[in-house]
């Protein structure tokens, strides 16, 4: 009977399921389109472009663009290393620092958290500006041209902090308490309870946090220099290639008979700058859902 | 015991920290400064620099053989250019001279200036760089003064700007055009390209049917390329899409709404024409390089400069006709300047190595082109009169391309390119002395903060519509004029404001 019953759920059609088919449907060829027209655009030539605008299939599939892109060879390589470096590592260090100091904010009888937590989103509303930040970072930490630059101003984001502080607070205080009975020290509650229980908001954090890191391009410009090819992010590399292909382009006349693809170029920069973040957070996304259907507590 | 264990830990971490923080707050000012080299932040077209280390070592060892001192370089892409220098600035950084200009956006050298941001070199001048200095009439220095004194050093090159027409010359050569025909007729620009885009037109060995292959005509990227030239109208040293110009070419000084008056109609008309006529299409804005090109304005004029770059982009030759008066403006003359810090101790090393660059072409040449073999090689062709002549052809491959030889001193310096004449240099200083000078030389409006918001608001509503008429989307329901009356109510909170401020310093300046 029960058997028979689900079948019937399972093969009635709803009318307001349907809409939201097609509705979805439509909303995901909104979002791939120009996906696909960017796609389609890296493998055009300006030429094509110009006579027959963004079209969804290449008129004439030319590899041009790649060609002067991969022409950096192992600079490309070696930005992606760093970008990867930067990434991980940066996203990793950021989880377990908001995570530490989210951890005794979240603590009902944490004495100072109450002037903390102020004091956090006072840096979160107010931003003492790039002047100040720059001049910390070159003239008193001399991070310019090293590594660190790239990873440690991002690390412990208050809204981080914040989001992890709510989502700690929401874990059952009497879990905490019963492993302290049993001997159960502060840190490893928080590495063994705490964090395990908390992997959506994890996960989540890491997403944002892996994002930043791979789409910063600010921070390689104002504290990278040009020359210091070995630091280069792909951001920062795709940005100057696009510069250095419409200067290329520009001056094509001063430099020979080649017609440089400067449209091309850009969209081939595009989907080399954003295709593996973007493989990575479609990998990353069955984690989250995961992670929000898995009970913590039972019974 | 574990209470007091860990508010000792606790204190431990704490006074940890604040020496922490008191010790780094001991550090920092950057590296020291040395006495005998010069660090000169040059700015670079954004081409390829992998190889700049070379270039920037030779031209050191030669710097420093001849007077004695060495010189650093830092170089900015144009797009990173006016960012990170006004971070270098703000934070107090170390640089001894950098360059700048009237074409820097939100960083032009008269702004910069008057902000107190670079060294006041009016006696300095004449007496460490004075081969550069007698190279330009004082006039010409006239251009550079802020509040009567001079911040910069010119970079000299074709300051008297008038619009370009380049066409095909075998077309050019059937309609039997040339620059005494257009002068005698008094064609205008818009003249001269509605007859080439017709002849091309009915040309069945270019178009098809009558209809002419796309990126046929290229109008270029802005609107003052042949509107403010052509007409001879003076922006005032801002950017000319800020409402404010005089009619300088007449000798007007009354400055007008250029947005609400008879040019920017002509413009509008204009564009409307080519796109009514199938000549461009929504892809103009984009200045693409194809061989289909026959007819481009070219922005200035510049003897041999376009015929050059396209036979050598194209493959065929052009001819380039010149419209307009030409003019010499504050904006014009200031385009490309070389300025010291004001936080400098080097005055006097700086003017020397400008001048140094002056007087030595193959010093210039190493900097603004890089090395003979790698960078560039020497070709042979032939001129009009079938005379023999070098000049010079870029190595594809090579990695040194900053493409910017006019920003780092005289361009006259630069070796000679493929089809422009032995005389280049002294045709185009002609044109510079036979120009017309604006009534406003010498000003250029420095606008305060509190305009900085509608001028940005201004600018704003001016690229909007300049950009729907030259790519084509304005609405073929409604005409010229509703749509250039659209745009005016859009400006209107913000030009009688812009136009007082200017027409204001521009009368104060007039007085003295």
């Amino acid at each position: 009977m029960e058997n028979v019953l689900k079948s019937k759920q399972v093969k009635k059609i709803d009318g307001f399921n349907i809409f939201n088919y097609l509705w979805m449907i439509l909303f995901s060829l909104y979002c791939l389109l120009p996906i696909c027209i960017m796609v389609s655009a890296s493998f055009s030539s300006d030429a094509t472009l110009a006579e027959f605008g963004y079209t969804l299939f290449p008129k004439e599939i030319t590899f041009e663009a790649y060609k002067f892109v991969f022409e950096s060879g192992k600079l490309l390589l070696r930005s992606y290393m760093n970008s990867i470096i930067v990434t991980g590592v940066g996203t990793l260090l950021n989880l377990f620092f908001s995570a530490m100091i989210a951890f005794p904010l979240s603590k009902y009888d944490f004495a100072y958290k109450h002037w903390i937590t102020p004091l956090l989103l006072v840096t979160m509303l107010f931003s003492p500006g790039l002047v100040p930040t720059y001049i910390l970072i070159t003239q008193f930490l001399q991070w310019k041209d090293t590594m660190w630059v790239l990873i440690i101003p991002q690390i412990g984001t208050t809204f981080n902090i914040i989001l992890l502080r709510t989502f700690f607070s929401d874990i059952p205080r009497e879990i905490g308490e019963s492993a302290k009975i049993d001997g159960c020290s502060v840190f490893r509650e928080f590495l063994t309870i705490t964090l395990p229980l908390s992997m959506p908001a994890l996960a989540t954090c890491s997403i944002l946090m892996a994002l930043s890191y791979w789409n910063d391009w600010g921070t390689p410009f104002l504290y990278i220099d040009q020359f210091n090819t070995d630091l280069y992010t792909v951001q920062y590399l795709m940005a100057k290639l696009e510069v250095q292909a419409k200067t290329w382009y520009e001056n094509a006349g001063l430099m020979g008979n080649d017609e440089k693809n400067i449209n091309s170029v850009i969209m081939a920069t595009c989907i080399i700058g954003t295709m593996p973040i973007m493989l990575v957070f479609l990998y990353f996304q069955k984690y989250i859902v995961k992670g929000m259907t898995v009970g913590a507590v039972k019974g | 015991m574990k209470k007091i264990a860990s508010k000792i830990v606790s204190g431990v971490l704490l006074a940890t920290t604040a020496f922490g923080v008191l010790g780094l707050s001991a550090c920092g000012g950057g590296k020291k400064v040395d006495e005998n080299t010069i660090r000169y932040v040059v700015y670079t077209g954004g081409g390829s620099l992998d190889d700049a280390h070379r270039i920037y070592g030779k031209v050191d060892s030669i710097v420093y053989e001849k007077l004695g001192f060495h010189v650093e370089f830092e170089p900015y892409g144009y797009t990173d250019y006016s960012n990170k220098l006004s971070m270098k600035i703000a934070t107090g950084e170390d640089f001894d001279m950098c360059f700048s200009g009237s074409l820097l956006s939100g960083f032009t050298y008269s702004s910069s200036a008057a902000d107190g941001m670079f060294a006041d070199i009016t006696s300095a001048l004449p007496e460490y760089a004075p081969n550069v200095y007698n190279s330009m009439d004082k006039k010409v220095w006239e251009a550079a003064k802020v509040d009567g004194k001079i911040y910069g050093v010119i970079n000299e090159q074709l300051f008297a700007r008038s619009t370009g027409v380049a066409i095909d010359k075998e077309v050019a050569t059937a309609m039997g055009l040339t620059q005494e025909k257009i002068n005698q007729n008094n064609w205008t620009y818009i003249d001269v390209i509605t007859m080439a885009m017709e002849h091309i037109q009915n040309d069945p060995t270019i178009s098809k049917d009558g209809k002419v292959p796309s990126t046929t005509l290229v109008l270029g990227n802005g609107w003052d390329e042949f509107i403010m030239q052509s007409h001879g109208l003076d922006a005032l040293g801002a950017n000319s899409y800020y409402p404010g110009v005089i009619e300088a070419a007449e000798g007007k000084t009354q400055v007008i709404n250029q947005f609400d008056s008879k040019y920017f109609r002509e413009f509008a008309d204009f564009c409307r024409l080519a796109h009514e006529n199938g000549w461009i299409d929504d892809t103009q804005d984009k200045l693409p390089v194809t061989s289909n090109q026959r007819v481009r304005v070219v922005g200035t004029y510049y003897p041999y400069s376009s015929e050059a770059t396209l036979y050598n982009s194209i493959g065929r030759d052009f001819v380039q006709f010149q419209f307009g008066t030409p003019l010499m403006s504050t904006a014009n003359v200031t385009s490309s300047m070389t300025a010291i810090n004001v936080r400098s101790k080097k005055v006097d090393k700086c003017l020397q190595f400008i001048d140094l660059l002056y007087t030595d072409k193959d010093l210039f040449n190493l900097l603004a082109i890089g090395e003979e073999g790698l960078e560039y090689t020497w070709k042979t062709a032939y001129d009009d009169n079938d005379q023999e002549y070098q000049y010079v052809n870029y190595v594809k491959s090579s990695k040194y391309k900053p493409m910017a030889d006019w920003a780092y001193g005289t361009e006259f310096n630069a070796y000679r390119k493929r089809g422009y004449s032995a005389t280049w240099a002294e045709e185009v200083k002609a044109i510079n002395t036979g120009a017309t000078y604006s009534p406003a030389y010498g000003f250029a409006f420095v606008p305060d903060r509190s305009l900085e918001s509608a001028m940005d608001s201004a600018y704003l509503v001016a690229q909007d519509y300049i950009d729907m008429f030259l790519d084509g989307s304005f609405s073929d329901n409604k005409t010229n004029e509703t749509i250039i009356a659209e745009m005016n109510e859009a400006m209107a909170p913000y030009v009688s404001q812009i136009l007082s401020a200017k027409q204001a310093q521009l009368n104060a300046f007039l007085a003295k």
